[in-house]
């Protein structure tokens, strides 16, 4: 190896409400693969995103090849040799591949993107139609764009955040071979990940932080545990819990059948989807993102049009009813992004809870609010402050909340744990489990270990159509992802 | 028939439309547009009696759009102002700078009458819709201007400098608009009174929008709305007899036509379904702040 | 090379109200400027800034409040109501039919049902713009702009021919209304002490339905987004029409105001108007989209619009021009201030990147 590449300082990064990252010094080397590891929230994309020049520290300092850079804006992070690739692809949707692959490219090297684009092709086997519009590309296919056009600047360090969650185990394993050999003549990569098999199986060295500091740095050739102490503190986890072992099957609660729903550009994004839900059932959704869970999900509570097929709900047809009449039916939603959908981050938790529960006696809201906060605690520096202050998770969690405390027959929940810190992850899950009691849940997850975990039953997405739902019992995780990505 | 649709004020509205087709695209709602219109209309009026050159006429003119599109890249892009309230904030000082400039020479008449036949304008329409949209779909430039009103924050992921990309477009675009100005003022209109021009950049709006912010489509609607506007007009001074029958309208019902028609324009329009097959800019009129945190 | 890096920021209250003043002053000395520009004499400057301790400024006080009260519930829900100039000849137009060719405005009540007639023209014209956002897409800002024409359009239609007055020697206006429909001034100013406690009434009530009720957390909620409103269990198509249409028709109701308190008479649209229901845009904006703040903004903003009558009459000649720029500049100077609440500016210098 020959020397550093990229070093941090005192790196340290504030967004309102939350210290993503506190102090954190690193280096990276000439020709190594670098994993950052850590949980969700542990600051990683948020770094990633500061070397890429998304975001600029708050304080610190940044070398590149030993020389003081400021890098304020992504096209100067990529005029530094610094390119990203990230778990959602960064593209133009609207663009053809072509149009995103020359987006912001001199002559120069626009002149060297066939070779690059052949290289890549051949590298994972994924042939590239430049004339498509990227929207109408699959997940697998994105990612490769993204690949291709980072490396179309030449970059010295590539930041890969996260880029295998969803990759087919093909063209994942392909993906680090293809890894390995871009750092052997002087490039360097960052690999972001929160899977610690992975960082162990690709890197040089690894990189753990944990609460947006620094924990420790180890060479190749460490043991899995110290990482896994290192990523999780003393913090014992258990897993996903564990379920009681017979359910009681109440009433049939959600019906669906046949149900076509169009995406954003008039595609076709689920195809002909049926399944029911009974009370007292879990039913988990899983899926690589993009095949059609959040059309799926926005078209169960209304805020989608269905083009064909049925919804029934407690015997009702719902098909055509907007969000507000389902909801007041009783039927809750947990969307993916909380902060546009399901809480006002100008208003305060009481003005928030009073909007969905319908009363504006705020002592009263604030008794409700204290109960469940025994259940799943939300920091806040004072229930009056406007959420904007809040971090993501809290946000969830107040989302969660307000669901709950609407008594609601059915709760439907996107990714309810994805911006959550384990602790918390394990008792919104067995708060799911107790509205089941009462009623019946339907979880979409992109974690497969947590739709095995958490659903009574579990039906898998894949390009719009549904596998399954299957039993607990009759399904495992390696069937569960040879489904996702067939 | 033909020079009905290729009239001064067709070639007026084209200029101004095409103008904000190239704004909008980037993302940019040009509700200032209006008070644009109307500050070019003045000054070229002003410049043009004061030093009876249209020359120096068209060249303050386009120092004038210049300065506006500057100032509006500034509240948008740097201050990130809604655009809403920018674009109104813009429309009122320019309204007002619009009276105070004029009214110097208010009473005053052109020395000259920029006249244009119809050939002419025909050409100047032919050329300003082709070079749009070869700027908009055939040049880098245009990609990335495209890319800006789609998602601002995946073409600067992608490399693009947004609040660059916006501040050239909105130039090039204001250009054209204050050429549209020009074009008003000198060959159509040909005097001035105070508040001249009030309205046509909305109308010029509401044809960019009705035409999806397509620059082939929408020199078409702005040279049928010219034909049907010049025609409204002579209904106004010679009644049309059908039968006993006498349809007759007052100046102000007249002037009030293109409005109506625009928004019904615009209304059918978006009831049909055409408006999904031309991708719109998705992100226009969103205040676009890169370090916003994406959860 | 120089570069400027914008971050995000929380302010103080305190440093709020500061920028806010800041702000408020910046305007003030560019008033100045423009005034001295324009009549080149210092007295002028100074006599046109005692309009702020001048009790006329009520007129403007009533009417402002009334219109950008309405606008803050529109706001607030990120409807883009621009049309408030329309909407007030509107209200003025049904006004003055009511005054002029009905019976009823000599009955005890005449005045009242005048202005809510008023204040029906205004909500029927803003529901022409919400319905075709609401059903159709059409963007509204853009909507209610063009419906503003075909509001000036129609009123001069209305004077210019069937409502020219006979008394008025071909000016294109109606004759005055009747005496029963004015509403009594307070002796040697042009303000009447009823519309001005009806203005701090309606702002009492707009302040509690904006806080104070769920209807009023639907609205802000709807500035969020309307699948927040809908995943709350409330219909955001009723809540985006009702929050709309109050801001028509407080809009009309001014529209009402303007005819029986201070015209008393139709004249040509946009000299009715004068601009006011623009003007009423920047002080919903300068409150913050705060009701109780709403009737200060008003009187501060009522004050510039009657230095410049004053300036005028002084002979300038374009009194209301240069109203319209100030006005304007008080909007950007709120921009800009709201901007430095929220975020900072860093220069940072950048090395070793060539552009």
């Amino acid at each position: 190896m020959g020397g550093s590449l990229i070093e941090l300082i005192n790196v340290s990064k504030r967004f309102p409400g939350v210290l993503a990252l506190d102090r954190v010094s690193m280096r990276i080397e000439v020709s190594e693969v670098h994993a950052l590891l850590g949980e969700n929230g542990a600051g990683k994309s948020t770094l990633g995103k500061i070397l890429f020049g998304v975001y600029a520290p708050d304080e610190g300092v940044i070398k590149v090849r030993g020389r003081e850079v400021r890098i304020p804006s992504p096209r100067h992070a990529m005029k530094l040799g610094i390119a990203m690739v990230s778990q959602r692809p960064q593209l133009v949707e609207d663009l053809t591949v072509w149009e995103n692959l020359v987006l912001g490219l001199g002559k120069d090297l626009r002149r060297d993107l066939y070779r690059t684009i052949d290289e890549v092709s051949r590298e994972l086997g994924i042939e590239l139609d430049l004339d498509k519009p990227v929207w109408s590309l699959s997940y697998t296919e994105k990612q490769m764009v993204s690949l291709v056009k980072s490396l179309a600047v030449n970059p010295c360090l590539l930041i890969m955040d996260e880029v295998t969650t969803y990759l087919p185990n093909n063209v994942r394993s392909r993906l680090y071979e293809f890894v390995k050999k871009f750092v052997e003549n002087g490039r360097s990569v960052l690999f972001i990940t929160h899977r610690i098999r992975e960082a162990l199986e690709i890197a040089d060295r690894v990189t753990v932080l944990r609460k947006g500091r620094v924990v420790a740095t180890y060479n190749r050739g460490v043991d899995i545990d110290s990482v896994r102490r290192a990523m999780f503190g003393d913090r014992y986890w258990n897993g996903f819990g564990t379920h009681e072992k017979t359910v009681a099957l109440g009433n049939m609660v959600l019906t669906v059948s046949s149900l076509t729903v169009l995406g954003d550009h008039g595609e076709e994004k689920v195809r002909g989807v049926s399944f029911d839900v009974r009370e007292g059932e879990i039913l988990a959704i899983t899926g690589i993102a993009g095949n059609g869970q959040r059309e799926l999900a926005e078209a169960l509570i209304g805020l989608r049009r269905v083009a064909r097929g049925r919804i029934t709900f407690m015997g009702i047809d719902i098909t055509r009813y907007p969000p507000s009449k389902r909801v007041s039916m009783g039927m809750g939603f947990v969307p993916d992004d909380v902060a546009k959908m399901s809480v006002s981050l100008e208003m305060n938790v009481y003005e928030n809870m009073a909007l969905r529960l319908g009363t504006t006696r705020f002592d009263a809201l604030a008794k409700v609010f204290e109960s469940y906060v025994h259940e799943i605690p939300v920091y806040t520096p004072s229930p009056k402050v406007p959420l904007k202050v809040l971090s993501g998770g809290n946000l969830q969690k107040i989302a969660i909340i307000k669901e709950l405390a609407s008594q609601c027959k059915l709760l439907i929940a996107c990714n309810p744990t994805r911006m959550l810190d384990e602790a918390s992850a394990h008792r919104v899950r067995n708060v799911l489990r107790n509205v089941a009691k009462r009623g019946a849940v339907i979880v979409f997850t992109e974690d497969v270990e947590e739709a095995l975990g958490l659903g009574t039953r579990i039906a898998v997405m894949n390009r719009g159509t549904i596998f399954g739902p299957y039993h607990r019992e009759e399904i495992d995780v390696a069937k569960i992802e040879e489904l996702m990505v067939s | 028939m033909i020079e009905r649709f290729l009239n001064p004020l067709a070639l007026a509205l084209t200029l101004a439309v095409l103008g904000d087709v190239v704004v909008e695209r980037s993302g940019v709602l040009n509700l200032a547009i209006d008070g644009l219109f109307v500050l070019c209309v003045a000054v070229t009026f002003s410049v043009f009696v004061a030093t009876s050159s249209p020359i120096m006429a068209l060249i303050a003119v386009l120092a004038c759009g210049a300065v506006l599109a500057v100032v509006m890249s500034m509240l948008i892009n740097v201050f990130l102002a809604n655009h809403v309230l920018a674009g109104l904030a813009m429309n009122m000082v320019c309204y007002g700078i619009a009276t105070i400039v004029g009214t110097r020479f208010l009473g005053r008449a052109l020395p000259t009458s920029l006249y244009m036949d119809t050939v002419t304008i025909g050409v100047v329409v032919a050329l300003s819709t082709a070079l749009t949209w070869l700027l908009l779909y055939r040049t880098s430039f245009g990609v990335a201007l495209r890319a800006c009103g789609y998602n601002p924050r995946n073409a600067e992921a992608l490399g693009i400098d947004v609040g660059r990309t916006r501040l050239v477009a909105m130039l090039l675009g204001y250009e054209l608009i204050a050429l549209g100005a020009f074009v008003y003022l000198a060959s159509y209109v040909g005097t001035w009174s105070a508040g001249l021009g009030t309205g046509w950049g909305f109308l010029a709006l509401s044809l960019a929008i009705a035409s999806l912010w397509h620059p082939v489509l929408a020199p078409i609607l702005a040279t049928s709305f010219a034909a049907l506007y010049v025609s409204m007009v002579e209904i106004q001074t010679h009644p049309i007899r059908i039968g006993s029958v006498v349809i007759k309208m007052s100046p102000a019902m007249v002037s009030a036509i293109p409005f109506v028609a625009a928004l019904v324009l615009v209304s059918i329009l978006y009831a049909t379904p055409l408006r999904r097959i031309v991708s719109p800019p998705r992100a226009l009129g969103e205040p676009y702040f890169r370090e916003e945190r994406t959860l | 090379m120089l570069k400027i890096v914008i971050v995000r920021r929380e302010l103080g209250l305190s440093k709020r109200i500061a920028l806010s003043l800041t702000s408020i002053a910046l305007c003030l000395a560019v008033s100045a400027l423009i005034i001295y520009a324009i009549t080149g004499s210092t007295n002028v400057v100074f006599a046109a800034f005692t309009s702020f301790v001048d009790l006329n400024t009520l007129r403007y006080l009533g009417t402002l409040t009334v219109i950008a009260l309405g606008l803050c519930i529109a706001y607030r829900a990120k409807l883009w109501n621009l049309g408030a100039d329309g909407q007030l000849v509107i209200g003025a137009i049904l006004a003055t039919w009511f005054a002029l060719y009905t019976p009823l405005c000599s009955s005890s009540m005449g005045i009242v049902l005048g202005l809510v007639v008023a204040a029906l023209g205004g909500m029927a014209w803003s529901f022409i713009a919400i319905a075709l956002r609401i059903w159709i897409g059409v963007n509204e800002a853009l909507a209610t702009l063009l419906l503003n024409y075909v509001a000036y359009y129609l009123a001069n239609h209305l004077v210019e021919g069937p409502w020219r007055g006979v008394a008025v020697h071909g000016y294109p206006e109606t004759d005055l209304i009747p005496r029963a429909c004015w509403i009594p001034c307070v002796r040697g100013y042009s303000f009447s002490p009823y519309i001005v406690a009806m203005a701090l009434l309606l702002t009492v009530l707009i302040h509690v339905i904006v806080k104070r009720t769920r209807f009023g957390l639907a609205v802000k909620a709807l500035g969020t987004g309307e699948a927040l409103v809908e995943l709350s269990g409330i219909s955001a198509k009723k809540v985006a029409l009702l929050a709309f249409l109050m801001s028509g028709a407080l809009a009309g109701l001014a529209g009402g105001i303007e005819l029986f308190e201070v015209q008393r008479k139709l004249i040509l649209g946009t000299k009715f108007s004068a601009g006011l229901g623009f003007t009423a845009i920047i002080v919903a904006w300068l409150a913050q989209l705060e009701p109780l703040l709403v009737p200060l903004v008003s009187y501060f903003v009522g004050a510039l619009l009657l230095m410049m009558v004053g300036i005028q009459i002084a002979g300038a000649g374009v009194g209301d021009a240069v109203a319209q720029v100030i006005v304007g500049v008080l909007l950007v100077s709120t921009l800009v201030s709201n901007f430095f609440v929220n975020y900072r500016m860093k220069i940072v210098k950048v090395k070793g990147v060539k552009l």
